[in-house]
């Protein structure tokens, strides 16, 4: 799955924004340094960026700049979520995820309170699968746990939830990074989630409540 | 742990730690990392670790192994530094130089300023001559050019270069000309600069230019010395 990609140029046009707040974005780490990929053209070197993601992150910058400080929103969107510990009622309060889930948590543990960022996160995630109605509660327990188990070595690096069925069997996994994704025929790819886009998003939901 | 005073006046050597102030007049050694309130050099100093702090002032020399973390620093003569360097404000008189990237709200230089990584600022002051081997991203730079000077590439909103006077003989063996792949800003006003591409919305390409590409949005003014290669508004 090659990403379509779209130059600088293009993208200050597109959108309206100038140099200066380009380069200020990025200097406050609001657009990562990875987004940026340098390629040769016949002008010489030009950036360009990946550009369903940077269009939709310089919406959500325009719509909260004016509501946050640049670094404030600098930790809206960074990879590395702040030590974010919730309680099992706020977040029940808040609706962060359904019952249904949060059933699992209490099943896990029993009777434990707090709820960190990452736990919270995994179940988030499953969440919104479940409520997309791709997949089943069973196959919502499995990806659930997997990663749970599998996301701490990830944390603070950009990643990939991938979910496949072939014949009812249904495998999940985590890719660092975005990597093209080949699959055999017959598989079907259930879900592709980019991980950070729902850090974003659940950060925006905690801060929000 | 309580915070004590590290003075060494003369000649001495002290283990790294946790201080209040550690004051190095004459030759001073500093075996490990410090963390302390303030860092006052008056002399040579050499910390093999790196340094945090409130407060950094050199005058003389320093040397840091490691990196450098503080609010203010202030050096007068010259400052060697192996890793990043991440400060509020720094203020260089002589010398200034990192080989990893260097991320400051305010930079003055007065002299010489050589980053082997990229530098952020949100204003950054150059009085003299300047080396950064990545991207110098700055909201408001201002260059006033007294020798060779070489950036990867400059990006922010205000991007000024002007050539300060120089004497004859340093105008021939050391010609004070900004070298750049690609300069891109919204007002960027450029003199004596030689860059691939410059892009900006209003674009001023001075006296001793040569670009081989401008493309600007609003307003183009040239001299009629500079050389471009192709102009494109879009």
């Amino acid at each position: 799955m090659e990403q379509e990609l779209i130059s600088k140029k293009e993208l200050l046009e597109l959108t309206g924004i100038s140099y200066g707040q380009l380069y200020r974005w990025k200097r406050k780490k609001l657009i990562p340094e990875e987004w940026f990929i340098r390629k040769s053209t016949f002008t010489g070197q030009e950036t360009f960026f990946p550009k369903e993601k940077i269009l939709a992150r310089i919406e959500k910058i325009k719509e909260l700049k004016d509501e946050l400080s640049l670094d404030e929103l600098a930790g809206v969107f960074a990879p590395d979520p702040a030590a974010v510990v919730l309680t099992k009622e706020e977040v029940i309060k808040r609706h962060i995820v359904s019952d249904l889930v949060m059933q699992w948590l209490d099943d896990e543990w029993g009777g434990r309170q707090d709820v960190s960022f990452a736990e919270l996160l995994s179940l988030y995630i499953v969440d919104r699968l479940l409520r997309s109605g791709e997949i089943s509660i069973e196959e919502g327990k499995n990806i659930w746990m997997m990663f749970k188990s599998h996301y701490p070595k990830l944390q603070g690096k950009s990643c990939e939830l991938v979910v496949l069925r072939k014949m009812g069997v249904t495998v999940s996994f985590l890719v660092e990074g975005t990597a093209a994704l080949h699959v055999e025929e017959g598989a079907k790819l259930i879900a592709r989630l980019h991980v950070p886009t729902y850090i974003e998003e659940l950060k925006l939901a905690i801060s929000e409540g | 742990m309580e915070r004590r005073d590290l003075v060494i006046a003369g000649t001495g050597h002290a283990s790294g730690g946790l201080y209040n102030l550690v004051k190095l007049s004459g030759n001073g050694k500093l075996y490990g990392d410090i963390d302390c309130l303030e860092l006052q050099v008056q002399g040579n100093a050499a910390v093999e670790g790196s340094v945090k702090a409130n407060t950094v002032h050199i005058a003389g020399k320093g040397n840091v192994a490691g990196g450098v973390e503080c609010e203010w620093m202030k050096v007068s003569g010259s400052i060697r530094i192996e890793e990043n360097v991440q400060c509020q404000e720094a203020t260089v008189r002589g010398r200034g130089e990192a080989k990893g990237s260097w991320a400051a709200e305010v930079v003055r230089v007065h002299g010489e300023l050589n980053i082997g990584g990229d530098c952020s600022a949100e204003r950054m002051e150059v009085e003299g001559h300047f080396a950064v081997g990545g991207l110098l991203n700055a909201d408001y730079l201002e260059v006033k050019l007294l020798g060779p000077s070489r950036v990867k590439e400059i990006g922010g909103e205000t991007i000024m270069v002007k050539r300060q006077g120089s004497s004859l003989f340093k105008k021939w063996f050391f010609p004070a000309e900004l070298t750049a792949d690609v300069i891109e800003g919204d007002v960027v006003h450029l003199e004596h600069t030689t860059a691939k591409i410059v892009r900006g919305s209003r674009v001023v390409i001075g006296p001793g230019c040569e670009i081989e590409r401008v493309e600007y949005r609003e307003k183009l003014e040239r001299d009629e010395e500079a050389k471009i290669g192709t102009i494109e508004k879009g």
